[in-house]
């Protein structure tokens, strides 16, 4: 199959995306911009959500080839990239259920936190569910920021948020793993040590 | 989606799921589950559930053999969607839709639907009915499109290419498999164009399932469609079997090749070669140029139906239907929109893939009003053509019917190259419907007595 028929489709979409939502453009519309017929699009993709999800793959499958030691920076671009693309990142966005957005980012921010949780789990004596349990919160609570930095139309740049939240896991993930490993006072049973 | 059929995706899921984990363990399972869900009233089946019970308790099975196969032989991403949307979709959330539209306008809704992309074929065998329509016929992608998204509004998820070799068009066929996801692809083909390639595409759209059209073995294949087709279909089933894609075959019996093509080994052959299904046709004396001394004798007819009941059902791990003999298990005829119809290269479409009088074409109208047209209406009003269901169709066995309908819907013969009357038709098919119906009737009177059927239950 010729990849070039595949990202010919994507950049056509790209363009359509610059002026409206995914939901009102149509696929008889985008095969017209990129010169292709109706079933050499179907060919490829089953439809124009299956184009968007491909191009998140692609990402995806990139981020997998380089080290998890530069997945941050490689976060950093990434959120550059939505930034500057804003119009038509949002334009795709709103045509989507948030849970299903929620659920891409999810698979997303996972990768460099888990990094940096796995580096911190070093010095301490956690399980690995215990690293998950640490990983999970901290990727969710980046979900929620950028869901909200989307509904509320990306108006300034997010990395500066990403910086400040790099600042506070520094410190932080080493204080939940420290908690994790020790002893606790259970609330339900104050007896119980 | 009604909230309903969204509660029946989620059951079949998780039901679905926890049998893929280890259908050895949980097959019995789900059926201890059924059982306790059935109840024991009188629309509970419990005949059916027993024979499926003893079928799963007993793993030398044919049956049990055959349903293990689809864990150990077919791709878990193939048999989860054939699973869906065969089963789900085509059968538990598509049959409801079709009966309320059944209910709704007052005729057939079909469960299938049998189209040809093209009447364009690879190769040029004696007698097949394509080679006849010449190389001209196309339905464009766009209406094979509006057909799937009009079927599918009616409740119709099965979709059967004919042809025509209609792998001639592989990219549009992968193609509305890749944008008609829920619904499931059968297709009629002579797997010549069957490559490594067209597998790997199979494998990523997920829902294509060849229906390969084989004569018996080298001899009797390479006599019909040409020497050297024989290897390229044994290439083309290995190329299927290595890639874990699912097929069956398609076999046309005729007096000459009978005993070889009803032969144990012949089965037993397709069995090895990793077929799930068989489907075998009567020859049917269809077109100008058809020789109805191909028709099978009586005693060949009959032979045939002992051995796939008698014999090959109990023993053979595959799925054998019998078309021609099987009418009892789906009330008769099926054409005219009752279960299925044939939409041809043409658009014209046609009662059944054998009777070719129309008075619809889909590039007229839509497929609700060409089921609502003259001639399938004779056929919902007609149905069953027989009380005898080993002589279920209006042409075979009950030409008289054919010949009615026709005069009395003025529906013209659809066939683009050489028309043939509805007289010229049924004319051949006379004598072999009064030689097959005093077989016929010993045959259904010896099945349907009460001694021989355990069908209410009662022991009498």
């Amino acid at each position: 199959m010729p990849k070039s028929t595949k990202e010919g489709i994507q950049k056509a979409l790209y363009e359509l995306l610059r002026t409206k939502t995914l939901d009102e453009i149509t696929v008889t519309e985008l095969v017209e911009q990129c010169g292709i017929s109706r079933q050499a699009f179907y060919y490829h993709f089953s439809d124009l959500y299956a184009v968007v999800d491909w191009t998140l793959q692609e990402k995806l499958e990139a981020l997998n080839q380089i080290p998890g030691s530069q997945w941050w920076a490689m976060m950093n671009q990434i959120m550059e990239e939505l930034y500057v693309n804003r119009v038509v990142v949002l334009n795709a966005y709103r045509a989507y259920e948030r849970s299903y957005v929620e659920y891409h980012l999810r698979q997303w921010t996972r990768m460099p936190i888990q990094v940096r949780v796995a580096e911190a789990a070093r010095h301490h004596r956690v399980t690995q569910e215990q690293q998950d349990f640490v990983t999970e919160l901290c990727s969710q609570g980046l979900v929620n920021l950028i869901l909200n930095w989307f509904d509320r139309g990306m108006r300034s740049p997010f990395t500066d948020r990403l910086d400040d939240l790099y600042a506070i896991l520094d410190g932080s993930l080493d204080y939940m793993l420290a908690r994790l490993s020790q002893p606790r006072h259970h609330f339900d049973n104050p007896e119980k040590v | 989606m009604s909230v309903i059929d969204s509660v029946k995706k989620v059951g079949f899921r998780t039901i679905y799921s926890y049998l893929d984990k280890d259908p050895d363990a949980n097959i019995p399972k789900i059926m201890d589950w059924v059982d306790k869900f059935a109840g024991d009233g009188p629309n509970s089946f419990p005949s059916q559930r027993a024979v499926f019970r003893s079928v799963i308790e007993d793993h030398n099975n044919n049956w049990y053999r055959l349903i293990k196969s689809m864990w150990s032989d077919i791709d878990d991403d193939v048999r989860r969607t054939f699973f869906e949307n065969f089963f789900l979709n085509g059968n538990l959330i598509g049959w409801k839709k079709q009966e309320e539209n059944r209910q709704k306008y007052g005729c057939n809704i079909p469960w299938a639907i049998l189209l040809d992309p093209t009447s364009a074929c690879n190769l040029h065998c004696t007698g097949c009915w394509a080679a006849e329509y010449g190389n001209k016929l196309n339905l464009t992608f766009d209406e094979i499109d509006s057909i799937i998204t009009q079927g599918k509004e009616l409740g119709i998820y099965i979709y059967i290419y004919t042809g025509g070799e209609p792998l001639v068009r592989k990219n549009d066929l992968i193609a509305l498999c890749n944008k008609h996801s829920d619904c499931e692809f059968l297709c009629f083909t002579n797997a010549t164009l069957i490559d490594e390639d067209f597998a790997n595409e199979m494998l990523r759209v997920k829902n294509f399932v060849p229906a390969i059209s084989v004569e018996g073995f080298e001899q009797a294949t390479d006599g019909r469609r040409g020497d050297g087709v024989f290897q390229k279909v044994r290439r083309a089933m290995q190329i299927l079997k290595e890639k874990k894609l699912p097929f069956g075959v398609s076999c046309c019996y005729t007096s000459a090749n009978m005993e070889s093509i009803s032969s144990e080994e012949f089965v037993d052959g397709l069995v090895e070669w990793g077929a799930k299904f068989a489907w075998y046709f009567h020859y049917m004396p269809v077109g100008n140029d058809a020789v109805p001394e191909l028709m099978p004798t009586p005693e060949q007819r009959e032979e045939f139906y002992h051995r796939v009941r008698d014999n090959y059902r109990h023993t053979k791990p595959i799925f054998l239907l019998d078309f021609q003999n099987d009418g009892e298990y789906v009330g008769g005829c099926i054409a005219g929109g009752r279960r299925y119809l044939h939409i041809n290269a043409n658009g014209d479409v046609d009662p059944c893939v054998f009777i070719h009088y129309s008075d619809s074409n889909i590039r007229e109208k839509s497929l609700l009003d060409c089921l609502r047209g003259p001639m399938f209406m004779a056929y919902h009003d007609g149905q069953p053509f027989n009380e005898n269901m080993l002589r279920p169709c209006p042409m075979l066995e009950n030409p008289e019917k054919l010949r009615e309908m026709v005069a009395k819907t003025g529906a013209h013969s659809t066939d683009p190259e050489s028309p043939e009357s509805a007289e010229h038709l049924c004319a051949k098919c006379d004598a072999y419907a009064a030689n097959w119906k005093p077989t016929a009737d010993k045959l259904w009177t010896a099945s349907h007595s009460c001694a021989s059927c355990s069908g209410c239950g009662e022991q009498k």
